[in-house]
């Protein structure tokens, strides 16, 4: 793997709503390679899809970055103005979201849309553009019969490989999947992440963001998987190492919230409490409240992010003292 | 020893009418419950499992009652539900109650816990005193972990968390003392780490107060997790049936089989789903032109000539365990 597509330094975005502040993202910092998958796991409010929408700059109404830099590829993003950012949309950076039914254009044709990102992005003749999209619908599975459909006669499964078609059109350096098998059914689930996978390899180049809740389904499709929760990193890592060798305990949490199939005796354990408010964020670390190891210094204050070496990153005060709190339990 | 039958379905089918053009067409139908059966035991948790559209939630809904049958039988302790007259009706309904998918949308915004869980037995029990209603609300209410009961009973539902609004809404359905429970995919709007709890809730409570569910899910851990026996269902019709283990780890019907390869099992760079679209193809087609001979052929790896002849019946294979299928696994 060659050089870093993405660099995101220290990035904070807010939602400046009625009641307070929403730290949605409260200083992230990654980087992704070239043909890296990167997971990014976290609940309901956690802050992940914000991370998302500050990449591609789309931002809804309230929200706002306030600080960080976005690097694509030695560029910083947040110094563009709103013209040329449209320029990187699309052309380095992609998103697929998990509506699908709602990001197609209900009066227009599927091939007409995705045709229309090309013509919009690249200065290319019009029968160049249909050649293209003709070719791109064939390679994400879709039927030469459905090319011509408009999106309420194709099936949920079928509109989300049209989404990831007009995602991969214009072969963005970057593509950021935001839940993007949550709204199917298990088998079209597959069906979706063996494309995906199969595009990766076909674009060697393209380094993709899956965002998502549910660590199962990103376990086996990532490289590398970063854990939220309530706006800020709890742990950084390769996806082996958080499975086998979580260190966060809200990861060590999560990962015993699944039940496993195959085992004969399910064991299967919830995190106490709930998620937090973000306008009104616990003092100290965010999963103090929580945390069944917390001690004083949790409530007090934030965690620092710790290397525990080969890049496995943790924000965890009681790091240091992990083996002898971990075993007690 | 034979087991006492607590609910038995028998032909149950449900069609919904629907006509496309003005007059000069033959109405259609959707074929949501195409023909089913099976019969719930005293004190089991049995499963309802399937993807979207199968039409596992329309067999909830028709074991309440909540709408009408098309043709078939449901007998709830050796009574006919769609044969009742009103008073008979209202009876049952203190007996068998059902948990929805979505806490955020089933309790009134309006109302107080209090007032939400009182209301059914201001209307089940006009006589009780306002003393006895009380002490009845803050019983259940701690039965559901919601404690300390006294701080809840004033709240909105705005001011609750998930997980608190489905212990809010499962206390709703305990209220009257039920004995069987219809929970339809009671946590898949829940976070991954508060869902353990939901589960091991309904567990504890099933115990303590001797009750039988059916249990809907689209998803086959938790199912293998909480229920004694399983049915799959496709499209309107139940495929396979047995015990859950045996049924998720020894499937004897293909579809069942596909099911099981397409769960991520949380283990790094397996890829789970390159396996599935080699294994099965396609969408569940649409309830209104269900194929001929067996339903599931045109997407079965196995499938031969008499599999698009006759549809197979669901029958007897081993112990405990039913199958529709020509050619068994």
């Amino acid at each position: 793997m060659g050089k870093i597509i993405l660099d995101i330094k220290n990035l904070k975005t807010y939602y400046f709503i009625p009641g307070g502040i929403v730290k949605a993202v409260d200083g992230i910092s990654f980087k992704i390679k070239e043909g890296e998958a990167l997971g990014i796991i976290g609940e309901s409010g956690s802050g992940k899809s914000t991370v998302g929408w500050s990449i591609i700059g789309l931002l809804s109404h309230p929200g706002k970055i306030v600080e960080g830099e976005i690097f694509i590829e030695d560029q910083n993003i947040l110094k563009l103005d709103s013209e040329e950012m449209r320029e990187i949309r699309g052309k380095k950076i992609s998103m697929i979201t998990q509506s699908s039914m709602n990001s197609l254009n209900p009066l227009m044709k599927i091939d007409y849309q995705i045709m229309e990102t090309i013509l919009v992005n690249e200065n290319i003749s019009k029968s160049v553009a249909i050649k293209r999209t003709e070719n791109i619908l064939e390679n994400v599975g879709l039927e030469p019969s459905s090319f011509k459909k408009y999106p309420h006669e194709l099936s949920g499964g079928m509109k989300q490989r049209a989404i990831i078609a007009m995602a991969l059109v214009c072969r963005p350096k970057l593509i950021i999947a935001d839940e993007p098998t949550t709204a199917l059914d298990v088998i079209v689930k597959a069906q979706i992440l063996k494309l995906l996978d199969d595009l990766m390899d076909g674009l060697e180049s393209s380094s993709i963001i899956f965002i998502s809740h549910d660590l199962s389904t990103i376990v086996e499709i990532c490289d590398n998987i970063i854990i939220m929760y309530g706006g800020k990193m709890m742990e950084f890592a390769t996806t082996s190492k958080i499975i086998k060798n979580p260190l966060h305990p809200y990861t060590k949490g999560l990962l015993k919230s699944y039940p496993h199939i195959e085992k004969e005796e399910i064991s299967l354990e919830s995190i106490p409490g709930s998620p937090p408010n973000m306008v009104n964020l616990p003092k100290g670390c965010v999963f103090s409240p929580r945390c069944i190891y917390s001690k004083n210094i949790c409530f007090k204050e934030p965690a620092k992010m710790t290397d525990v070496g080969d890049n496995h990153l943790v924000v965890c005060h009681l790091i240091q003292e992990r083996e002898v709190l971990y075993d007690k339990r | 020893m034979i087991k006492d039958k607590i609910l038995i379905v028998k032909e149950l089918k449900k069609l919904y009418p629907f006509t496309r053009g003005l007059f000069w067409s033959k109405p259609l139908y959707v074929k949501a419950v195409d023909g089913i059966s099976f019969e719930i035991n005293k004190g089991e948790i049995f499963g309802l499992i399937g993807e979207s559209g199968c039409g596992k939630t329309t067999v909830g809904k028709l074991i309440l009652r909540i709408i009408d049958k098309t043709e078939g039988e449901v007998l709830f302790k050796k009574q006919d539900i769609f044969r009742m007259k009103k008073d008979e009706l209202r009876e049952l309904r203190q007996k068998i109650q059902m948990i929805f998918q979505n806490p955020y949308e089933v309790l009134e915004p309006r109302l107080t816990t209090f007032k939400i869980l009182s209301e059914p037995l201001e209307f089940h029990f006009p006589t009780l005193s306002d003393r006895e209603k009380m002490e009845r609300v803050k019983e259940v209410l701690f039965s559901v972990d919601i404690k300390p009961p006294e701080s809840f009973l004033l709240k909105h539902s705005f001011e609750l968390s998930g997980g608190q609004l489905q212990r809010i809404a499962i206390a709703r359905s305990l209220i009257l003392n039920p004995e069987f429970l219809v929970a339809d995919e009671p946590v898949s709007m829940l976070d991954t780490s508060i869902r353990a709890g939901i589960l091991k809730l309904l567990l504890k409570l099933k115990k303590e107060n001797d009750m039988t569910y059916l249990f809907i899910s689209h998803d086959l851990a938790i199912s293998k997790f909480i229920c004694d026996r399983l049915a799959v269902m496709y499209l309107g019709k139940v495929v396979e049936e047995g015990p859950s283990g045996k049924v998720l780890n020894e499937p004897l019907h293909p579809y069942t089989k596909a099911l099981r390869m397409a769960l991520p099992l949380l283990d790094p760079g397996r890829k789970y789903y390159l396996n599935v679209p080699k294994y099965i193809r396609g969408e569940i087609p649409n309830a209104i032109n269900i194929p001929q001979g067996c339903r599931f052929h045109p997407r079965c790896p196995y499938s031969e000539t008499i599999c698009s002849r006759e549809e197979p019946k669901l029958i007897e294979f081993g112990q405990n365990r039913k199958v529709s299928c020509h050619l068994p696994l």
